[in-house]
């Protein structure tokens, strides 16, 4: 009989492996009989520890939210958006990327509210980072707002192939020339940053 | 008749589904039940599933002509570019999912002049709704980040008047705050 222990390993494989398919493909990336080859378990194992696909959804939902708590630790000890918080995104990527598909697949079962959820999570974590990086005479409320339509340019534009610092860095330094573009546009003489892209990447 | 008639019943099918679920909806022996048609057509028609994929972008680019067209006749923001966004919600969604997916370089590459276009014909009436008749590249730079948060939060179910107006007053009133926050600050300088 298998112990608590090999049990909870197990399961683990099938949630781990889900994990990395639904961030690099969505939902239709994890299908049972996929998975089951994938793993070299027998598929009668997925429905004994999830029931169906719904349960296996909940668990990899659990998963991510550990995820992101320790992405948020890590946010704790660093100073900068940029590079710090970009090269964190970074190490993260499977992480963000699974966010980005529970966001794109918000229609089916409770992906949109673990999404908002966590999106609201991550953006109280990274908040002073982002005020900072945008500049001391940036009112926060309404930055905090951009900052929420800077995250869903992303959601649309990122993939797996384009994730990197570079890509990552280009998107960040449009948004913050853009704000001081507005603000040498109400007072000549304000703007700060001066646009320093990086090469393109699609 | 019935060839062309078979033929237009696949691409109009599968340009919907594209458009709802991105390009893992297409798969020919789901289209097929769909259609009530036999897959060996479907062979006949379009070789494989990229000849099939190709004929959909034929049908997108066409759509975005029509879409240009009726664009460059609207003199407004809202309510009239917000109405023709909803009734050209089918190109639009699919124009979505080939700006998320960048599986296929080509498809994604003909999504963002398709998005270039729209950007041109639109650059007046948006600089008008943003109030930045000073700067209309600064005007268009923002409704990039518009139209992309737009891509993000879009879905069959909430592409509709209400909606977009509520993320397009959003948009407005976002952009004239920053305005008003940065000349109060200047004031008190």
């Amino acid at each position: 009989m298998p112990t608590v222990m090999e049990k909870a390993s197990k399961s683990s494989l099938w949630t781990e492996e889900g994990y990395e398919l639904f961030a690099a493909e969505g939902l239709d990336g994890i299908q049972v009989e996929r998975l089951s080859r994938i793993l070299q378990l027998n598929k009668s194992s997925f429905y004994h520890y999830f029931v169906d696909m719904e349960g296996f959804c909940h668990e990899l939902i659990q998963l991510h939210r550990k995820k992101i708590d320790l992405l948020l630790l890590d946010v704790l000890e660093i100073k900068k958006l940029d590079p710090d918080y970009l090269l964190l995104l970074v190490r993260y990527t499977s992480t963000v990327m699974f966010q980005v598909q529970l966001t794109r697949n918000k229609d089916q079962y409770s992906f949109y509210d673990a999404s908002t959820e966590i999106d609201l999570r991550v953006s109280h974590g990274v908040r002073h980072l982002w005020v900072d990086y945008l500049g001391s005479n940036a009112n926060s409320e309404h930055v905090m707002r951009y900052y929420d339509f800077v995250r869903d340019m992303f959601y649309t534009r990122v993939s797996f192939r384009n994730f990197n610092f570079q890509f990552l860095y280009n998107l960040i330094t449009d948004a913050k020339v853009l704000i001081d573009q507005v603000n040498e546009r109400v007072s000549p003489g304000t703007a700060k940053t001066h646009s320093r892209h990086l090469d393109d990447s699609v | 008749m019935k060839k062309a008639r078979n033929f237009s019943l696949w691409t109009e099918k599968g340009y919907e589904l594209l458009a709802i679920e991105g390009l893992d909806g297409i798969q020919v022996e789901r289209l097929a039940r769909m259609l009530q048609l036999n897959k060996s057509g479907f062979y006949h028609y379009f070789g494989d599933l990229q000849g099939f994929c190709d004929e959909l972008m034929v049908l997108h680019l066409r759509n975005a002509d029509l879409y240009m067209r009726d664009l460059k006749e609207i003199n407004s923001i809202d309510p009239e570019f917000l109405n023709l966004l909803v009734k050209y919600k089918t190109p639009i969604m699919f124009q979505l999912q080939l700006i998320r997916s960048k599986n296929n370089e080509a498809f994604y590459k003909a999504a963002e002049k398709i998005d270039q276009r729209e950007e041109i014909i639109l650059r007046s009436l948006w600089t008008d709704y943003i109030g930045f008749h000073d700067n209309p590249d600064l005007a268009i730079r923002y409704y990039t980040i518009v139209r992309d948060m737009l891509y993000a939060r879009l879905s069959f179910q909430n592409m509709n008047y209400p909606y977009l107006r509520s993320v397009m007053n959003e948009a407005r009133e976002l952009m004239q705050q920053i305005v008003r926050q940065s000349a109060v600050e200047i004031e008190n300088r």
